[in-house]
C-alpha cells in the first residue's frame, strides 16, 4: 500500500487537511478534511505502515474503541482512498 | 523594468498596453535584484489567445502575468485573496466572496459613508506578514476597473460576504473559513508551493479576524462591517 504522491497533508486552523496537486488537481477539485481516526490512518499510511500497523496506531490512539470497530474504520478509509486513486496497491 | 509590488522587486518586461496602463504607480528604479522573475514570451500569450479565444492578447498576458505573480508570491508568505479592499484611518478591509456576489459594491458603500476611505485594491490584494502584522497590498492586477494603490496597509479583518435581506455579521474560527479562502485564492499546482501555501494559511486563519456576513445594499450594511472589523 502506498499513497500517492500528489497530496499534501497539513493542520490548518485547527483542522486536518489534504490537498491535491499535480496530476491529482484535476481528478479531485478541491481538498478533503480528516477527522481524527483518518489522519492517523493517513499518517500511517506516510510512514509505510501495513495494514497490522495502522491498526497499532488506531489501538494506541483509540484505547476505548474495539478492535473489531477500528478494522471496519480503517478498511473503510482505506477503500475510499483506494476509490479517489490516492492509495496505490 | 523592475516592479516594486508587496515589498518585493519583480522583473517584467511586458508585451502589450493593457498590462503596461497598469504599472506606472509600481515601477522601481532602485538597486535591489528582483525576487520574481515573471517570464513573458509573445508565443505564450499566443498560445493562450488560441485555447481561450474569448480573451484578447493583452487580457491574456494581464491575467497570466498576474497568476505568475500570486503563484511566486508564496515563497515570499504572501497569498491572493479575490477580494474587494477598503482603507480606512489606518486599517484595511477585505470583504471576499464569489464574483457577482457585491463585494465591490459594499466597499464601494464605504467610500460614500467615509469621505477619507480609499479602494486599496478592487479584486486582487495580496496579503503578506511582514514583521508580526499581516498587510493588504495595492498591485497592478486589480480586475477589470485599474483600481488599486500601490501601497501597505494593516489588515483589520477579512469578511466573506453573501447576500442577505438585512445585515448580519458574525466572528467565525479559521476553520469555519477555511473553505471560503481555498476558493477565493489561487491554489499552487506543484507540491513545494503547495507545502508553503498551507502553512501560510494555516498562520493567516489562526491570526487574523475571519468574519461571515450576510448584508443588503445599504449604508447600515457599512456600519454593520465596520463595528464589527474595526479594532479597539
Amino acid at each position: 500500500m502506498k499513497l500517492s504522491e500528489n497530496f499534501v497533508l497539513k493542520n490548518i486552523a485547527g483542522a486536518t487537511v489534504v490537498m491535491p496537486v499535480g496530476d491529482a488537481v484535476g481528478k479531485i477539485n478541491g481538498m478533503i478534511k480528516l477527522n481524527p481516526s483518518a489522519k492517523v490512518i493517513w499518517e500511517s499510511l506516510e510512514a509505510n505502515k501495513d495494514f497490522n500497523g495502522i491498526l497499532e496506531e488506531m489501538k494506541n490512539n483509540f484505547t476505548d474503541v474495539d478492535e473489531a470497530t477500528l478494522k471496519e474504520d480503517i478498511n473503510y478509509f482505506l477503500n475510499k482512498l483506494r476509490e479517489l486513486e490516492i492509495l496505490i496497491d | 523594468m523592475k516592479l516594486s509590488v508587496a515589498d518585493l522587486i519583480v522583473e517584467i518586461n511586458p508585451i502589450y498596453d493593457l498590462l503596461k496602463s497598469r504599472l506606472g504607480p509600481y515601477i522601481y528604479d532602485g538597486e535591489r535584484e528582483a525576487d520574481i522573475v515573471i517570464p513573458i514570451t509573445e508565443q505564450f500569450f499566443i498560445d493562450r489567445h488560441n485555447e481561450h479565444p474569448e480573451l484578447t492578447l493583452e487580457e491574456c498576458e494581464y491575467l497570466y502575468t498576474g497568476s505568475c505573480f500570486y503563484t511566486e508570491l508564496i515563497k515570499f508568505g504572501g497569498v491572493l485573496l479575490h477580494s474587494s479592499c477598503v482603507q480606512y484611518e489606518n486599517y484595511a478591509y477585505l470583504f471576499s466572496a464569489n464574483s457577482g456576489v457585491g463585494k465591490s459594491t459594499h466597499t464601494h458603500l464605504w467610500l460614500e459613508k467615509f469621505p477619507s476611505a480609499e479602494i486599496l485594491n478592487d479584486d486582487k490584494p495580496a496579503i503578506r506578514k511582514i514583521g508580526d502584522k499581516y498587510y493588504a497590498f495595492g498591485t497592478p492586477w486589480s480586475g477589470k476597473f485599474d483600481e488599486s494603490i500601490n501601497t501597505k496597509t494593516e489588515i483589520a479583518g477579512i469578511t466573506f460576504l453573501s447576500r442577505g435581506e438585512t445585515n448580519e455579521i458574525t466572528r467565525v474560527t479559521g476553520e469555519e473559513a477555511m473553505f471560503d479562502f481555498m476558493n477565493q485564492t489561487v491554489r499552487p499546482n506543484k507540491k513545494e508551493y503547495m507545502i508553503f501555501f498551507m502553512e501560510i494559511l494555516d498562520k493567516i486563519l489562526s491570526e487574523v479576524p475571519v468574519f461571515k456576513m450576510k448584508c443588503n445594499i445599504s449604508l447600515e450594511a457599512v456600519e454593520t462591517s465596520y463595528n464589527a472589523m474595526k479594532r479597539s
